[in-house]
């Protein structure tokens, strides 16, 4: 395991770097206790639960947690770790991923909990001796939201609040603009990799890949290479800002995609003649107010890449599933949901181009990760042009390392 | 039902049964089943008269579509389904892309409003 030099915020050279990382078992384990279990963890958006008594379950088992989260009767959305106080089953079991309940039932003996997690019934108590309802209740998570989405914290105390977590975009107003209640889920979808799951986030977190990759899709009417990205200082979770322009000289819309911009909002790749978006909210987003402003990608440790775009946003998660395996889920959100046809049909053409575009980037994930486990790489380069991805790395060390303590009293 | 399709919309009604198939998945499928000369065929034909067939299906709330215009919506899904492969890709796949048929699709944006 060679250790490397990380410091500097803003790489100023090239850095090799060590590939242990992307399957020793150790590693991952001290990844998951260090990481994952002191990280506040994007798990939806608030729309996923709607209504008082909506609830999901996100299972993230490589993380330890399979969650309940319910929006209370009284408006509060609140997790629980979904495991029965009585002998530990799944109190919604696997099947259920989303439902409205008025209480939850478990399945096993019937014992019910209501929305705050309080046990409220056990079928036959005086069976029990001395039962304190009060220590078999839902073990609660810590849980917050921000921007509209739910975020789930598995510490016993976490290190800071969601707000400060997520700086410097909450005093930019990030957070303010994706909470507005006008974003419509217009596209999900998830896929397992037979890779780490840190290759996913390297995939989105540089533009050095795109005019070799992306040579038959995007390459030239979106330049990415020589964009210099923004690496947020104070070693927080917000990580960078990479800000996409469109090369109008270079851009060849489809026939359809010309068409599709008649019709609705703008998508990722092509602008739209009705979008009036663009140069909106100067402080949130755009913040060059340029006419020819794409998207900007940030990284946020420990596992999201977030496009916000003027008229939409998207969010890819990656969750660690095994050393060599993982989950990747890309959510896409429009402004408003299509009032006609030609609406939809704008969306549905953006969905399926960044879903075609998209799968260009998995396409490498597999066999770069094959290749490191052959063990015959034990070193890869990042170029200064994927210094965010030094710059992940670094941060991504020092808490696997050093752990989440350190990381406390770095502030 | 068919004094309900407009006469603009009558020359489409032959690709009606091989290509209008309402959902994502399956217009994947037919996609991937599909050679690129097909596809090209079909992506010809029907662009002359995709503004025509979308500013038809405008005249009507998503959610109150007439069931007789609902397969040319699908017929539309289905030119935006290739619209790379025919336009950018030239190959009906992505070459050297991550299978599609391995994506799970969660939330068909085409799934919950008209059907
Ligand atoms: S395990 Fe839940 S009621 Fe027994
Ligand atoms: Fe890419």
């Amino acid at each position: 395991m060679g250790s490397i030099d990380f410091r500097g915020v803003t790489p100023t050279h090239s850095q090799v770097f060590s590939t242990h990382r992307y399957y020793a078992e150790d590693y991952f384990r001290a990844e998951i206790e260090n990481v994952f279990r002191h990280s506040w963890l994007n798990v939806g958006r608030l729309s996923d639960v709607p209504a008082p008594g909506d609830f999901m379950v996100r299972d993230l088992h490589a993380i330890g947690v399979s969650a309940l989260i319910v929006h209370g009767k009284d408006g509060k959305v609140r997790a629980f770790h979904n495991v029965c106080g009585h002998r530990g089953n799944k109190v919604v079991m696997a099947h259920t991923r989303k439902g409205s309940a008025r209480a939850f039932n478990c399945a096993f003996h019937g014992w019910v909990y209501d929305h705050t997690g309080r046990l409220v019934h056990v079928p036959g108590q005086h069976y029990f001796t001395d039962l304190d309802p009060a220590r078999h209740g839902l073990r609660p998570i810590h849980c917050d939201t921000w921007g509209g989405f739910i975020y789930l914290n598995l510490a016993d105390k976490p290190a800071r609040g969601l707000d400060e977590y997520l700086e410097p975009l909450t005093s930019q107003g990030l957070g303010e603009h994706l909470a507005e209640p006008h974003w419509h889920r217009a596209y999900s979808f998830r896929a397992e990799i037979k890779a780490n799951w840190k290759f996913v986030c390297d995939a989105q977190l540089e533009g050095y890949h795109v005019e070799s990759l992306h040579a038959r899709s995007i390459a030239g009417a979106l330049p990415c290479t020589a964009v210099v990205p923004t690496i947020f200082e104070g070693n927080g979770a917000v990580l960078s800002r990479l800000t996409i322009h469109h090369d109008m000289t270079k851009t060849t819309p489809t026939p359809l995609q010309m068409l599709a911009a008649e019709l609705g909002q703008g998508g990722t790749y092509v602008r739209s003649q009705v979008d009036g978006m663009k140069t909106a909210h100067p402080e949130v987003y755009n913040l060059e107010q340029r006419p020819d402003w794409a998207f900007d990608n940030y990284g946020i440790l420990p596992n999201v890449v977030l496009f916000v775009q003027g008229s939409g946003f998207m969010i890819q998660r990656a969750w660690p599933v095994t050393p060599q395996s993982s989950v990747f889920e890309m959510d896409v959100y429009s402004y408003g949901a299509p009032a006609n046809f030609g609406e939809m049909f704008n969306l549905c053409l953006n969905n399926y181009n960044v879903r075609d575009v998209l799968t260009e980037d998995l396409s490498t994930l597999e066999h770069t990760q094959a290749n490191m486990a052959h063990g015959y790489r034990p070193e890869i380069v990042f170029s200064i042009q994927e210094g965010v991805l030094i710059e992940f790395h670094r941060r991504l060390e020092e808490l696997t390392v050093n752990g989440p303590l350190q990381r406390e009293s770095r502030t | 039902m068919s004094d309900t399709v407009p006469a603009e919309l009558k020359p489409l009604a032959a690709f009606l049964e091989q290509w209008a198939l309402p959902t994502e998945s399956q217009r994947i499928a037919r996609r991937l089943a599909s050679d690129m000369q097909q596809l090209t065929a079909f992506h010809d034909a029907v662009l002359p008269h995709l503004r025509g067939l979308i500013e038809t299906l405008n005249r009507y709330p998503l959610d109150a579509l007439p069931a007789a215009l609902k397969p040319y919506g699908y017929l539309a899904l289905m030119m935006a389904e290739i619209d790379m492969a025919v336009s950018r890709f030239h190959s009906a796949d992505i070459p050297g892309g991550f299978p599609l048929q391995r994506l799970h699709l969660v939330h068909e944006e085409d799934g919950s409003a008209w059907h």
